[in-house]
C-alpha cells in the first residue's frame, strides 16, 4: 500500500481506533454492575508487588479494562443481535433461541444416571437435621421440588439439541426414595406438572420460573398435600378466588436478559391478588415495611421482571395476617418461593419466609425458635444436589 | 499478555506507536530501546517471573556469540547445550520425570511453570550462534541489539522464529516509511479478525466435540474439521500479527504459511506450514545430519529425527511424540512408496488424501492423553455413540464460520488481486482491501467485547 487516498484514510481510522478506544474508555463513567449481565463489574487493580510478580496484576486490569471499556453494553448487545438476527445461531449466549420458548444449553454429554441415587441419599441426609428440628418442635417439613423451565419445557429443544429428558424423571425418583428414607414427604411437582401435560402457560417463555398460573398450581398441590399428611383443613385458593392482572409493561424474563432484550417471546407479567382481601403486615429482615406483596413499576413503559412477585430476594421475610387460629408456615427457598407466597399466606396465619442465600443465620435455630407447625423446602431440580448454600 | 488484549491494543500498541514515531527517524537507537523497553515489558507481563530467564538467554547467547565467531565449535556447543539445557529443564523436565515414574525409578517430579515463548526465543537463540559460528552472520558486539532481536515483541511468544539474518541489517539501519506501515496495519487487522472471528468461533465448536462424552461421527468429523480450521487461522493469523506489527516497526520477517490447505501431499503441506520452523530445522539439524544426500538408510533416519523433535517441539507429551512420528511415517511414505501413484491420482483426491490426514494429524494432536486420540478416532469411525443431531447443531451453530474458513484457507486474496489487477482495477483493490479491513476491525472488536473466548493455542509451546 503505497501513501494513496485508501491507505490514508485505513491508517486514520485505525490510527483513530486505537486512540478513541482507551481515550473514551478512561473519561467516560464507569457503571459498577451490569444489569444485563446482573453481575458486578470488575474493580480498580489493587496494586502489590505479590499480585505484580505473579501476573495478576495485569491479569486484572485486563479484565478492569473488559468490563468497562467505552460503550460496552452497547456494543456486547450489538454483537447479540449479529448473533441473534443475523447468524440466527441456534445457541447466543448460552441460551437456546431455535424454540418457541428462550431454553438452557446443555453440552452433548453420556446419558449417566449411575450417580443419582448416592447424589440424592447424600442431599437427603443433609436435611434430616432440619426435619428433625422440624419435628422435635411440632412441625412437619417437607421438600417441595420444582422444575426449571428448562426441565419443564424439555419437549419445546429442537431435536438436534440435548433436552435432558432422560434425567429428570430418574432424578425424581432418587430423590422421592432418598428423602422417603429420611422421612421427609417428598413433593415432586415435575411429576404434577407431567400429570397435568405441561401447560403452557405455567411457565414463562423467556425466564426461567414458573408464571403466576404455574405458582398457583404448585400452591394447591403442596397445600393438598399437606393437609392430607397432617390432617389440616388449610384453604386451597381457586382461580375463582383471584383476581388475575396482566401488566401492559415490557416483561424482561432472565434468559431474554441474557440476550439484551432482544427477543421476549411474547411474554408479560400477571400478577394475581385475592379478591377477598386478607390484611396483613409484613417484616422484612425484621424491619416493618408497607404491607405489599407486589413491587410494580410506577409506568406502565418502565421494564418489569420476575422481582415483581414479592420484591425480589430478600433474607427472611415475614407475613403477619393476625389469624391465630391458622397453623404458621416457613418457606425455606430461593426465587421461585416468591410467586408462591403471593399466594400461600392465605392459608396461614403466619408465613416466614427464609431466603438460605442471603440469610446468615442458623436455620435450624430458626425453626427452634419459631416453631412453624408447616415448613416447605422449596427447590428447583437444578439445586437438588448441590446443598442448601447458606448466607 | 496477547494481540487480541485490550492492553496489548489500546496502551501498550497505542503508547508505545505514539513514542516510537514522536522520536526523530536519525535517532535510531533510542528508537531500538524504547523497543527493546517496550518488548522487555511485554514479556514481563505474561510472566513476570521468568524475564530473568529471557535475560539469561540473551546473555548465553550473546557471549557464544561473540566467542564462537571464527569456526570455535567448542563455544559453539556449549551455547547450544546452554540453550537446550534451558529449554529441556523448563519445558521437559516434568515429562522425564514422570516418565521415569512410570517406569518405577522413582525421580522426584518438578513443578515447572512452562516460561511464556520459550521454544520459541531459544531457538532464534540458537540459530543465531549456528550463524555466527558458520559465518553466515557476523557477531554482534551491541548486547542491546542482540537482546532486541531475541526479545522482539511481535514474534517473541509465538512466532514466526525469525533468523538473524532476517533482521540483522534492520536492527541497524531501517527505514520505517509509510507503506510498510499500512501495509502492517492492514496485515494486523487481517490476522486480528482470522483470530477473533475465525479461529475463536472454530475454537468453540472443537472444544464442544473434542469435549462431548459421546459423539457421532459426522460430529466427530466437523469438530475435527473445525479444529483444523481453529489452529490454521489461530496460528497463521498471529504471524499475520506479528509480520505486521513488524513492518509497522520497519522489519520484515519472512512469511510463516502459504496456504497450507490447499496441499495435495503432506510433503507440500510442510512447506507452506509453519515455514519459519520447518526450514530451522532443514538447516539447523537435517541438513546437519546429512540431508538426502546420504545413504537411503540414513535419510529414513534424519527424517524420522528431525519429525520426532519437531513433535517434541510442539509439547511435552507422547501425543506429540507419536504426531511428529505419524509425519515422519507419510514424509517416507510420499518419498519411497506411494510418490509415484499419488502424482498419477487426480487433483482433487490427491487434495483429499491430504487433507484427511491433516485432519488426523490435527486430532492427534488436540487430544490431551492417547486414550482421548483413541476415543475420538473411534467416534470418527462411528463408535462413539452420540447422535446425529450433534452434526446439525455444529452446522446451524457455527456452519457460517466454517463456509468462511473454507474460502479464507484458498487463496482468494491472491485471485481477486490478480483479477483486479488484470482489469487495471488497482484502485478498487486498494479500497476494498481497506474498507473490508475496517469492516473487520469492528466485527472483531465486537467479538472481543462480548467474548471471554480467547486464548492462542501457540501460547504454549
Amino acid at each position: 500500500m503505497k501513501r494513496s487516498s485508501a491507505s490514508v484514510f485505513f491508517v486514520v481510522c485505525f490510527g483513530m481506533f486505537l486512540l478513541a478506544v482507551p481515550i473514551l474508555t478512561l473519561l467516560l463513567p464507569k457503571a459498577e454492575s451490569s444489569y444485563y449481565e446482573n453481575r458486578t463489574l470488575a474493580e480498580v487493580p489493587q496494586f502489590s508487588a505479590e499480585a505484580l510478580l505473579s501476573g495478576d496484576y495485569f491479569n486484572d486490569w485486563e479484565e478492569w479494562f473488559t468490563d468497562h471499556v467505552a460503550f460496552r453494553s452497547y456494543l456486547m448487545k450489538a454483537q447479540t443481535f449479529l448473533q441473534l438476527k443475523v447468524l440466527h445461531q441456534s445457541v447466543v449466549n448460552d441460551v437456546v433461541t431455535d424454540s418457541d420458548v428462550l431454553l438452557g444449553h446443555h453440552g452433548y454429554g453420556a446419558w449417566d444416571t449411575s450417580y443419582l441415587a448416592s447424589d440424592a441419599e447424600e442431599a437427603a441426609a443433609a436435611l434430616s437435621n432440619w426435619a428433625e428440628v422440624t419435628k422435635e418442635n411440632g412441625g412437619q417439613f417437607y421438600y417441595v421440588g420444582l422444575p426449571e423451565q428448562y426441565a419443564y419445557y424439555q419437549d419445546h429443544y429442537p431435536d438436534y439439541l440435548e433436552n435432558r429428558s432422560w434425567l429428570y424423571g430418574p432424578t425424581e425418583e432418587a430423590m422421592e426414595t432418598a428423602l422417603s428414607e429420611v422421612d421427609i414427604p417428598f413433593l415432586s411437582l415435575y411429576t404434577r406438572y407431567q400429570e397435568a401435560g405441561f401447560p403452557r402457560d405455567y411457565y414463562f417463555a423467556s425466564d426461567h420460573h414458573y408464571t403466576i398460573e404455574g405458582a398457583l398450581f404448585a400452591c394447591r398441590e403442596v397445600l393438598s398435600a399437606v393437609n392430607e399428611r397432617q390432617g389440616l383443613s388449610l384453604y386451597i385458593p381457586s382461580e375463582e378466588d383471584l383476581t388475575f392482572t396482566t401488566l401492559p409493561n415490557p416483561f424482561l424474563g432472565s434468559r431474554n436478559r441474557k440476550l439484551f432484550a432482544l427477543d421476549d417471546k411474547g411474554d408479560q407479567l400477571t400478577v394475581a391478588e385475592y379478591r377477598e382481601a386478607i390484611p396483613f403486615t409484613r417484616t422484612d429482615n425484621g424491619e416493618q415495611v408497607e404491607p405489599s406483596l407486589l413491587t410494580l413499576p410506577a409506568a406502565d413503559t418502565e421494564t418489569v421482571t420476575y422481582t415483581a412477585f414479592m420484591g425480589g430476594d430478600i433474607a427472611e421475610t415475614v407475613i403477619d395476617t393476625n389469624r391465630e387460629e391458622l397453623p404458621n408456615v416457613l418457606v425455606i427457598g430461593e426465587s421461585f418461593t416468591n410467586a408462591m407466597e403471593t399466594l400461600l399466606y392465605a392459608s396461614f396465619n403466619e408465613t416466614r419466609s427464609i431466603d438460605p442465600r442471603y440469610y446468615t443465620g442458623s436455620i435450624a435455630d430458626y425453626i427452634a425458635a419459631y416453631q412453624p407447625d408447616v415448613v416447605l423446602l422449596v427447590r428447583d431440580n437444578t439445586a437438588y444436589f448441590t446443598g442448601v448454600m447458606e448466607g | 499478555m496477547v494481540f487480541s488484549s485490550y492492553i496489548f491494543l489500546f496502551l501498550f500498541l497505542t503508547l508505545l506507536l505514539l513514542l516510537y514515531y514522536a522520536t526523530p527517524q536519525r535517532l535510531r537507537g533510542t528508537r531500538n530501546t524504547l523497543l527493546l523497553a517496550f518488548s522487555l515489558f511485554f514479556y514481563f507481563c505474561g510472566g513476570p517471573a521468568y524475564l530473568p530467564l529471557m535475560l539469561l538467554s540473551i546473555a548465553i547467547n550473546y557471549l557464544a556469540g561473540l566467542f564462537c565467531a571464527g569456526g570455535r565449535k567448542s563455544v559453539l556447543v556449549m551455547g547450544v547445550i546452554a540453550n537446550l539445557a534451558l529449554l529441556g529443564w523448563f519445558k521437559y523436565a516434568m515429562f522425564f520425570a514422570e516418565n521415569l515414574n512410570l517406569i518405577g525409578l522413582p525421580v522426584p517430579i518438578p513443578e515447572i511453570v512452562l516460561p511464556i515463548g520459550i521454544s520459541f526465543f531459544t531457538f532464534q537463540g540458537m540459530s543465531y550462534v549456528v550463524d555466527v559460528y558458520r559465518g553466515d552472520a557476523a557477531p554482534e558486539r551491541n548486547p542491546l541489539r542482540l537482546a532486541l532481536y531475541i526479545s522482539l515483541f511481535p514474534q517473541l511468544v509465538a512466532g514466526p522464529i525469525v533468523r538473524y539474518t532476517t533482521v540483522a541489517e534492520e536492527l541497524l539501519s531501517r527505514r520505517e516509511n509509510w507503506e510498510d506501515f499500512s501495509a502492517g496495519a492492514l496485515r494486523f487487522t487481517f490476522g486480528f479478525a482470522k483470530k477473533m472471528l475465525l479461529a475463536n468461533n472454530l475454537g468453540l465448536m472443537a472444544d464442544e466435540a473434542f469435549s462431548a462424552g459421546a459423539l457421532s461421527a459426522p460430529a466427530a468429523w466437523l469438530g475435527a474439521i473445525a479444529y483444523t480450521g481453529q489452529i490454521y487461522f489461530d496460528f497463521s493469523g498471529y504471524s499475520d500479527m506479528a509480520i505486521g506489527l513488524g513492518r509497522m516497526f520497519g522489519f520484515h520477517f519472512e512469511e510463516n504459511f502459504n496456504y497450507p490447505y490447499i496441499a495435495r501431499s503432506i510433503t507440500e503441506f510442510w512447506r507452506r506450514w509453519h515455514m519459519s520452523l520447518s526450514t530451522w530445522f532443514r538447516d539447523y539439524v537435517y541438513i546437519p545430519l546429512g540431508g538426502s544426500r546420504c545413504s537411503r538408510g540414513k535419510q529414513i533416519r534424519n527424517v524420522v529425527v528431525v519429525w520426532l523433535l519437531t513433535g517434541f517441539w510442539h509439547g511435552a507429551a507422547w501425543n506429540f511424540i507419536f504426531w511428529g512420528a505419524y509425519f515422519a511415517l507419510l514424509l517416507l511414505g510420499e518419498r519411497y512408496v506411494w510418490k509415484r501413484a499419488l502424482s498419477r491420482a487426480p487433483a482433487a483426491v490427491q487434495h483429499l488424501y491430504a487433507m484427511v490426514l491433516v485432519i488426523f494429524s490435527w486430532v492427534l494432536f488436540r487430544c490431551e492423553s492417547l486414550s482421548a486420540v483413541e476415543s475420538y478416532v473411534s467416534a470418527m469411525f462411528g463408535f462413539g455413540g452420540g447422535s446425529v443431531g450433534q452434526a446439525v447443531y455444529f452446522l446451524k451453530q457455527y456452519g457460517v464460520f466454517l463456509l468462511i474458513g473454507v474460502i479464507a484457507s484458498l487463496p482468494v486474496k491472491r485471485w481477486a488481486e490478480e483479477a483486479l489487477r488484470r482489469r487495471g482495477k488497482e484502485n478498487l483493490l486498494e479500497w476494498g482491501a481497506a474498507l473490508l479491513a475496517l469492516v473487520l476491525l469492528g466485527l472483531s472488536f465486537l467479538q472481543l467485547i462480548s467474548s471471554t473466548f480467547n486464548p492462542f493455542i501457540y501460547f504454549r509451546f
